[in-house]
């Protein structure tokens, strides 16, 4: 890195640059069918430098990069192609002056480090304690995945900006025969054992859905989607639509005067706040890629818009200030905080007749500016009078920005850390 | 890749020493694209990435993996295959799994390279900006009102790959793609439209001819733009369902390709029994096959494997009765099929998997109506005539015809599956109506079941596949596809 900004520094042509650069080092390990480390998930140790350089040359012209370690063993011919990718791009040069953050969180396990370097048999024996419980819930075939990482986050720019992060986090995807899924994040060796009580219920639902049950469709049947399940589909039509990229470029569902207007999109109880700098939390960071700081941002609060979601060149062409970014659920919470949140099983047992979905086929496919969608989910459980049923295969229809203004509860389970919601779509039940 | 033969014999020889096989692969991929949004270059990035993996072999066939991202720095390059070396000790230390049939395959020599005809890494960004700027424009200028974004990309990705054997295979491909998005804002809810063009290199930007028909086809979208709001929705399954070639090759990349794909003998798919190849099996009608192969000319080419294995033409149907499985070295002889070559990694980085390359589905002839026309270009009462004077309304009083794929996702194990549509009308002898946008699900070897009768020649489509987390661009051809109706079968 070193030589690549004494190189930059020298450089007659370069009038201002910033240099992004993301060092990991990382271990994985997986279970595929029955065998921990074998061919499709074998033991893995990776080392990648990765980061970006932007450049204002004295043109005025930008030119975006990637770096990799190739582009810092090699500065001269970095810049150089750099210098030829050069476009013109007024709302781009954005370099911040340097500063002292406000704060600084720990986002770094040194217990973590050890295992990520030196003891492969934590990971290996985790594997196995999940296979064991997912077993006795009658999994046969097993798909888990643990990775182990530590990071370093450095961006200097022209302007004296030098700010450097350490991060460790430890990641477990479990697959229980693509009927449901969980994933658990930590930014510290994380024990199986402390979920034991939401895996049990996961059993539960996984063996119920061991059998296929038929519904004869006769009145409205209320669904309660998963944590993962929920979050997903607000994700995919709610924080997509904040994004500041396309909030400038009128692809978003809100333009910038909804954001000015504060226009109300959604119900009371739908606040959105990140707090990016929380201290070891997955996706917590003290600042962004481009060496914002990570301050507490809130884009709607009780339904209305506030900012979109901005980084420095949309926070430049929307003339906003800059927001810290939206890095997924650990740090982002969506409903206010005196919202009343049902324990998940208490929810199914209370339930006289709905449909739990865990997760969606296609999210991705749904058309995020309308807010139209029509989701099927193969693995429902029906459930009736608080008795888990059987599986059924639903198809939910409808437009997430009318459905949640209707009579919409919460649930959390401590496999996510997002709550659940319940709410009435319509549900068509296949076959 | 200067001097990577001596790096890769560097690293084997080390290898040896402690009695460990290894395969070696190099990596060097570039990529650069420009983005123009609402009549202004928004966007230009350069990326370009070097790399090394090592997959480590003991003699029982234990393996480990370790890669590193640099093929210059010797001491991390030892330090990476140390790192695979002693992660192959632990898993035999462990009693994993082990892959023996990697020590059955023959040593390769080749050299394979799919190259574009101009390559998009010689034009000048101002060359570049000018090309992009002139099709944005011709799109901008027929739709003022709406927010348009077009994007160019382009990519080489060269593979060198070496194994203990001698084994040295040499390949490169190249990829160009033209992206169109319009969002029909400006009203309460816009409607998101897609358009792509794909080829090898730049000179998809001078293909005037093709982008033309882009426009056509985007236009052909765009019109029902306004009327969508308005339109009804329809859901519920037994219907007849017409699939647009983009629908159709979606349908047989996810919900067919990826149950064939050999490593689900790990876990489960409809075309295993007893976790083998159901050789025979009937899973759709006699005229009906299913190939995977990708020429030079497709995108998805991947001549080699990436255990450097050559990548046959897979026949997976074969008049309608499961011939063989997308398969890799690993689960080939288990899955008991032939060994197809299929194994695809995206990056150094990664762990080989079976992939698609360019999945197609062919009809025999005498099920097949020839259409004069690009049906992606046509008014829909064109194909109504066409369906009307194949005698489809005879049998079938009412069609669903679902036009532009958003994409789609599949449960391989059990072969669930899901696929959103841009548009979607109802046909009848006499009416086309316009209704709200469906997902079309269900069970892939019932759909394929229903499939009766073709419309057209196979139509290429471009897309990019994820699978474990690894995005590879693969493309599908299909030509319009009748589905007769099936109760597990839906449409919502």
């Amino acid at each position: 890195m070193n030589n690549l900004q004494k190189y930059l520094k020298k450089t007659k042509e370069v009038r201002n640059y910033r240099l992004s650069v993301y060092k990991n080092d990382s271990l994985s390990i997986g279970i595929y069918g029955q065998s921990i480390g074998g061919a499709y998930a074998p033991i893995s140790n990776s080392s990648k430098i990765s980061g970006d350089l932007l450049i204002e040359w004295t043109d005025g012209n930008i030119s975006k990069t990637s770096i990799t370690s190739a582009n810092l063993e090699n500065p001269e011919r970095t810049v150089l192609t750099a210098r030829e990718v050069s476009i013109t791009d007024e709302y781009s040069k954005t370099f911040l002056d340097n500063y002292r953050p406000k704060n600084k969180t720990l986002q770094y396990s040194k217990e973590l480090k050890k295992i990520q370097t030196e003891n492969q048999d934590f990971v290996v024996d985790q594997l196995r304690k999940i296979k064991d419980i997912e077993a006795s819930f009658g999994v046969k075939s097993f798909e888990t995945d643990i990775l182990a990482s530590i990071s370093k986050t450095q961006v200097i720019n022209s302007k004296g900006l030098e700010l450097a992060d350490s991060f460790s986090s430890y990641t477990l995807q479990s697959s229980l025969e693509s009927r449901f899924f969980f994933t658990l994040s930590s930014r510290s060796p994380l024990e199986i054992s402390a979920y034991s009580a939401s895996i049990e219920l996961l059993g539960k639902l996984f063996r119920a859905s061991d059998t296929s049950v038929k519904v004869k469709q006769k009145e409205k049947i209320a669904v309660i989607l998963s944590p993962e399940a929920a979050w997903s589909l607000l994700s995919f039509f709610v924080i997509n639509n904040l994004r500041g990229s396309l909030v400038a470029n009128r692809l978003s569902r809100f333009s910038k005067e909804d954001f000015k207007d504060q226009k109300k999109i959604l119900p009371p109880w739908f606040t959105l706040c990140a707090d990016s700098q929380k201290e070891m939390t997955p996706g917590a960071a003290n600042f962004t890629s481009e060496g914002v700081e990570n301050e507490k941002a809130t884009f709607i609060k009780n339904g209305q818009l506030k900012t979109p979601v901005l980084d420095l060149k949309h926070s430049q062409k929307l003339g906003l200030p800059p927001t810290s970014l939206i890095t997924g659920p650990y740090t982002t919470s969506f409903v206010e905080k005196d919202t009343k949140v049902d324990a998940l099983e208490k929810r199914l047992n209370e339930s006289e007749q709905a449909v739990f979905i865990p997760y969606f086929l296609g999210m991705h496919t749904q058309n995020q500016t309308t807010g139209d969608y029509s989701l099927p989910a193969p693995y429902a459980i029906y459930i009736k009078n608080g008795k888990l049923r059987g599986t059924i295969k639903v198809i939910i229809t409808g437009n997430i920005f009318v459905d949640l203004a209707n009579n919409v509860k919460f649930t959390k389970w401590d496999l996510f850390p997002q709550p659940g919601i319940c709410f009435n779509p319509n549900v068509i039940i296949e076959g | 890749m200067k001097n990577v033969k001596k790096i890769a014999q560097m690293l084997i020889s080390e290898a040896q020493k402690e009695n460990i096989y290894t395969i070696i692969r190099l990596q060097d991929y570039k990529s650069r694209s420009i983005n123009a949004k609402n009549g202004k270059i928004d966007n230009a990035n350069l990326t370009e990435s070097t790399g090394i993996g090592i997959q480590a072999y003991t003699q029982n066939g234990h393996t480990g993996f370790a890669s590193v991202d640099t093929i210059l720095d010797e001491k991390r390059l030892l330090a990476c295959l140390h790192s695979a070396i002693n992660s192959a000790k632990t898993s035999k230390q462990s009693n994993f799994e082990k892959i023996k049939e990697i020590f059955e395959i023959e040593p390769t020599k080749a050299e394979v390279f799919q190259k574009p005809e101009i390559d998009p890494f010689t034009i000048t960004n101002k060359e570049m900006e000018k090309d992009l700027l002139k099709f944005h424009s011709n799109i901008q200028r027929k739709y003022p009102q709406y927010a348009l974004s077009n994007t160019a990309s382009f990519s080489t990705n060269d593979w060198r790959i070496f194994r203990s054997d001698g084994t040295d295979v040499h390949f490169s491909t190249s990829a160009a793609i033209l992206v169109s998005t319009v969002n029909t804002s400006g009203k309460e809810a816009g409607n998101e439209f897609y358009e792509s063009s794909y080829g090898k290199g730049y000179e998809l930007v001078y293909d005037s001819e093709e982008k033309s028909a882009h426009i056509k086809r985007l236009a052909n979208k765009l019109q029902y733009s306004d009327k969508l709001e308005a339109a009804n929705h329809v859901s519920g399954s037994n219907r007849a369902i017409l699939l647009d070639s983009s629908m159709a090759g979606v349908f047989v990349h996810e919900a067919f390709g990826h149950t064939a794909e050999s490593d689900n003998i790990y876990q489960d798919s409809p075309l295993l029994l007893n976790k083998k190849l159901d050789k025979g099996k009937v899973v759709a009608k006699p005229f009906i096959h299913i190939l995977d192969y990708a020429d030079k000319n497709d995108r998805g080419f991947n001549p080699y494997s990436s255990y450097g294995i050559k990548r046959n033409k897979i026949t997976i149907v074969k008049k309608g009765k499961l011939n063989s499985l997308i398969s890799d070295i690993v689960t080939a002889k288990r899955a008991g099929c032939q060994l197809e070559g299929g194994a695809v990694c995206e990056t150094y980085e990664d762990i080989p998997v079976p992939r698609m390359s360019c999945t197609q589905i062919i009809l025999d002839k005498n099920k097949t109506i020839p259409l004069s026309f690009d049906h992606r270009e046509a008014n829909t009462k064109e194909i109504q005539k066409v369906l009307r004077e194949a005698g489809v309304f005879d049998s079938f009083s009412e069609i669903i015809y679902l036009l532009g794929s958003s994409g789609g996702n599949v449960d391989s194990q059990k072969g669930n599956f899901q696929f959103a549509a841009t548009l979607a009308f109802k046909m009848t002898k006499s009416i086309v109506e316009l209704i709200k946008p469906v997902s079309f699900s269900g069970v892939t070897l019932e759909a394929l079941h229903s499939v009766e009768m073709a419309f057209g020649d196979p139509i290429g489509i471009p897309g990019l596949c994820g699978k474990f987390g690894q995005y590879i661009p693969e493309s599908t051809k299909a030509p319009m596809i009748l589905l007769s109706p099936n109760k597990y079968v839906t449409i919502g």
